[in-house]
């Protein structure tokens, strides 16, 4: 449940929500995906009110603005890791060739294009969230929103993963990440955006754009 | 104990929806069960049945009241063969008219429908309770539009006494216009010079051929005067009656029930299996805090128990009352007593196996998923193994397949035993309706071949009405162009104790046009055409054959194959030779074209002669085989597309019911809802192609095999090419689309639930 939180995302921004279990962070990504509606207030993107669009509608704003990370990755686990990449592509209706190109770019740049043929039932943790990755990238969405990506990982390849969201992010990939590790949070995001029960609590982006406006 | 039936019934209950697609399938499949159970029980051997439910005689005799007296004939009761008589009864055949119809009854004088030996069965009204009631045959009642309560009048005496219609009746010999009235009520309407008669009812010792049969009729043409013997039926000639008659409808009815039957226990099999599947991960959970693999199967078996035994409850009496009207139907169609559609054993039965099938179908998967360990279960959860759905997939994805179609047409096999058995179900579904439109082509075909010839009405001599009186009332119609007589006689093959039917034709009877399956026609004397129905001695065209006629040999060539109903035609000069005093009993009438057979009809009735019964060719029959037909193959089609639709329903339930997560990460990566909608509707497209596909060669395979087999169990010489499948290009492809169109209903709602499900709660759960 959510209850009066009001802030805004800018190009660019690598954004992170915070807080405890229950805080309402994977309600807000919903909402923002379109995944789910509110019961009242609105979720403005690029100028447009997601509240207003039918389902067909928020279908067609989630393939080309939007791209999903999960905890869970949520892989088809009968398509081949090239093909859960790609498929994102096809629904959204992309020239199959680009995409393709595209498709393997993508799982080069994340490495795992030797994995490409393989199921994901054969993949380590975090080559899945790498799948997952590249397949919310492959429509060169307007955000990326992630949620609590390395929840399901060792310490370890959960840093791996943070460091490749921080890489795309450097390139202008505009994120949204949901965690409630603070220390990931601090070290990665320029912003951070605190939850609890449902109401925002803190926003660093706030008390940056105050702390400028004093200086 | 407890905590398996307590988990079981909590399964029922939180499963709803699933037990409630138990609940219809099983139900649907029980009532099916119970019918074609019921039907195939109660309209087997119905002869048989026939004959012990009215203790049935082994011989009618009819004697010549004129040359043995009542007494006379009843001595022959102390026979040393009989076991069992009856009657005698006085006889007679009396003319009657209702309305502008005029026909012939034999009357029987019984005040009686009861005893030991020969009932006769009411169906009915009531029996006759005096003077001026009558009770006719059904099938008469039938055929000629004759209800309760209706007037007939007797033409036999110039009082002309109104007799009321007070019950239609069923016997064993239902071959003959038979009616009954009072004992007291014969006499007072016989003409004075009809031939009045005794008629008795006998069972023998030894009667299982027909050397037996002739063996016992000598010994009552001894006992009597001679010549008092003046006709006599047995009830193997009435049995291979029936066998003919009915073997068409019969066989109809029992591949009807089989095949039905097959369907569901495919699909019955299928939703339970799938279900079960459904459950791993519950099953996993159940291990893991200390559930037995026993127990484990017993939690699902009870819980697939449960709505079956519930189905069981409905669908058994709801079969007996879907079975009531094909049985009465069958029933009138064979003039037989309509059977009790309540079968206790065959219910029993339907019950055990109903149970048992659920039984075993949800046992099998639950032991399988009961020895996996928890962990492998639990992971397991429901999702499809993937292979072949994947390999589809990447196949379809060379045609440039929209995704969501592409997915669609992988997911139907995703799981390859449940999609294998719902296209199963389709094909038998269709297989079954492509037998039942060849097989209703064949009959109507086979019926054509039969009523193929050409004449418009048959005329029987009553009473003492002569034959030249009759050819000359006929020949004096100016509609007449051509009058044939008949007359129908056994004849006996040396060293063979079976005689066969023969009928001797005078006039053109070429004319007449009867189809030939090969040869020609005859064309004189020492010629016969060889009917293909009743082939005993498998006679063939260009054989010479040696037969006794009136006691003389004679040698035959046959020189036609024809589709008649006896066994040998010949010209009436084969019979003049033999019997120069013979004379027809029935006309043929040929009309000039443009002549109306009921206005001719109605010209001979109003020519006075009470003695000559005229009637439409081909009216006599009041069971109207296309009707009932029709009726079967619509059920049929109802019932089969009603199983398949609900299998389809059920497969794509559980499909979209595992793939919840799946659907949800497609909506998430921004596939629509109609594009949802799209890929559950391919996957049904898939099965009922598939299905279709493949039904229809199994459905003509079956057809063929079938026909040739009834061909033979019948003893016809029709050579099976000549009943070859007959179904219309057009037909084979609405049966096809029908395939289609039954599983597309069953995905109506599937695909509406996929496309509206959630997304977020699917998948911030795991």
């Amino acid at each position: 449940m959510l209850d009066n939180v009001n802030f805004g995302v800018s190009q660019g921004e690598f954004i992170a929500l915070m807080g405890p279990s229950g805080s309402g962070k994977s309600t807000l990504l919903n909402l923002v995906a379109g995944l789910d509606r509110p019961t009242s207030g609105g979720i403005v993107f690029d100028g447009t009110e997601l509240v207003r669009k039918d389902e067909a509608d928020l279908a067609r704003f989630r393939r080309s603005h939007v791209g999903f990370v999960f905890q869970f990755f949520h892989l088809l686990n009968n398509l081949t890791v090239f093909d859960n990449v790609l498929i994102a592509a096809e629904i959204a209706g992309a020239p199959e060739v680009s995409s393709r190109v595209r498709a393997q770019q993508l799982l080069n740049e994340l490495g795992i294009a030797s994995k490409a043929r393989q199921y994901p039932a054969k993949l380590s943790g975090g080559e899945r969230q790498r799948v997952a990755i590249a397949r919310a990238l492959i429509n060169r969405p307007a955000v990326l929103l992630a949620d609590e990506p390395t929840g399901a990982l060792d310490s370890h390849t959960g840093e791996q993963v943070m460091e490749l969201l921080a890489g795309f992010n450097r390139r202008g990939q505009t994120i949204l990440l949901a965690t409630h590790d603070a220390e990931l949070a601090h070290r990665y995001s320029r912003r951070v955006i605190s939850l609890r029960d449902g109401r925002l609590t803190a926003d660093s982006g706030v008390k940056m754009r105050e702390s400028g406006e004093a200086g | 104990m407890k905590p398996v039936l307590r988990q079981a019934l909590s399964g029922v209950r939180r499963h709803r929806l699933q037990t409630a697609v138990v609940f219809v399938i099983a139900a649907l499949a029980i009532t099916v069960g119970a019918m074609g159970g019921t039907l195939l029980v109660q309209t087997s051997s119905p002869y048989d049945r026939a004959f012990n439910e009215l203790a049935g005689p082994h011989l009618i005799v009819t004697f010549d009241a004129s040359k043995a007296s009542s007494s006379v004939v009843a001595g022959t009761a102390s026979l040393p063969n009989v076991t069992a008589s009856v009657g005698p009864w006085a006889t007679s055949g009396i003319p009657f008219e209702i309305g502008a119809n005029k026909f012939g009854l034999l009357l029987l004088a019984r005040d009686d429908p009861g005893g030991s030996l020969d009932r006769v069965q009411l169906v009915k009204g009531r029996w006759i309770s005096g003077p001026g009631e009558i009770v006719v045959l059904r099938s008469f009642a039938i055929g000629s539009h004759v209800s309760i309560g209706d007037r007939i009048t007797s033409l036999g005496t110039s009082a002309k006494p109104l007799l009321t219609v007070v019950g239609e009746a069923v016997d064993v010999d239902p071959s003959t216009n038979r009616a009954w009235v009072s004992r007291t009520e014969l006499d007072t309407l016989r003409p004075k010079d009809a031939q009045q008669g005794y008629e008795m009812a006998y069972r023998f010792r030894s009667a299982a051929t027909r050397g037996d049969i002739q063996a016992d009729v000598k010994a009552i043409e001894e006992r009597v005067p001679a010549g008092a013997v003046i006709a006599y039926t047995s009830y193997l000639d009435l049995k291979d009656s029936y066998n003919f008659n009915n073997s068409l409808i019969l066989t109809f009815l029992l591949a009807f029930a089989a095949l039905a039957l097959g369907a569901v226990a495919v699909i019955v099999a299928n939703v339970v299996t799938g279900s079960v599947l459904a459950s791993y991960r519950e099953i996993g959970i159940l291990k893991a805090i200390g559930f037995t693999p026993r127990q484990v199967v017993m939690v699902f078996v009870i819980q697939m128990l449960t709505p079956a035994l519930a189905a069981a409850v409905v669908g058994i009496p709801l079969g007996a009352l879907a079975a009531k009207p094909l049985l009465d139907m069958a029933a009138d169609a064979m003039s037989l007593p309509p059977p009790s559609a309540l079968a206790p054993g065959i219910d029993a039965l339907v019950l055990l196996l109903g149970l048992g099938i659920v039984a075993a179908a949800a046992a099998l998967p639950a032991w399988r998923a009961g020895r996996l360990n928890a962990a492998t279960a639990i992971t397991t959860g429901t999702a499809p193994s993937g292979r072949w759905s994947a390999s589809l997939h990447s196949r379809l994805g060379g045609w440039k397949l929209p995704r969501s179609v592409a997915i669609g047409a992988g997911d139907a096999f995703a799981r390859p035993l449940r999609g294998g058995l719902t296209a199963i179900a389709i094909l038998v579904g269709v297989a079954t309706l492509v037998f039942a439109s060849g097989l209703y082509a064949a009959i109507l075909k086979f019926n054509d071949l039969f009523t193929s010839a050409n004449y418009q009405v048959t005329v029987s001599r009553l009473g003492g009405f002569s034959d030249p009186a009759t050819l000359d009332l006929l020949q004096g119609q100016p509609q007449t162009n051509l009058v044939v007589g008949d007359r129908e006689l056994e004849v006996a093959l040396p060293g063979q104790v079976e005689p066969v039917s023969a009928r001797f034709l005078r006039g053109s009877s070429a004319q007449l046009g009867y189809r030939l399956a090969e040869g020609r026609w005859f064309t004189g004397p020492d010629e016969a055409v060889v009917g293909v129905v009743f082939n005993p001695y498998q006679w063939r065209v260009g054989q010479t054959v040696d037969v006794v006629l009136e006691g003389r040999p004679l040698t035959v060539r046959v020189t036609g194959a024809c589709y008649c109903f006896f066994t040998l035609s010949m010209d009436w000069s084969t019979l003049a030779a033999v019997e120069p005093k013979a004379e027809p009993v029935n006309y043929f009438v040929q009309l000039r074209p443009g002549s109306n057979a009921d206005a001719y009809v109605k010209s001979v009735s109003a020519a006075e002669p009470y003695f000559v019964a005229p009637e439409v060719a081909g009216s006599g029959s009041g069971f109207n085989i296309e009707g009932a037909l029709d009726a079967l193959v619509i059920a049929l089609a109802v019932i089969l597309a009603a199983i398949a639709g609900l299998g389809v329903f059920s497969t794509l339930l559980l499909t979209a019911r595992e793939r919840v997560r799946d659907i949800a990460i497609l909506k998430a990566l921004g596939m629509t809802p109609r594009q949802v909608s799209a890929m559950v509707i391919t996957s049904a497209c898939v099965l009922g192609a598939v299905g279709s596909i493949l039904g229809i060669p199994a459905g003509i395979v079956l057809y063929n095999y079938l026909i040739d087999a009834m061909a033979r169990v019948a003893n016809f010489t029709i050579s099976s090419s000549s009943l070859a499948i007959e179904i219309n290009p057009l037909q084979l492809g609405m049966v096809a689309l029908g395939g289609v169109l039954v599983a597309l209903a069953g995905a109506i709602l599937p695909a509406r639930w996929a496309a509206r499900g959630p997304v977020a709660s699917v998948l911030n759960i795991e």
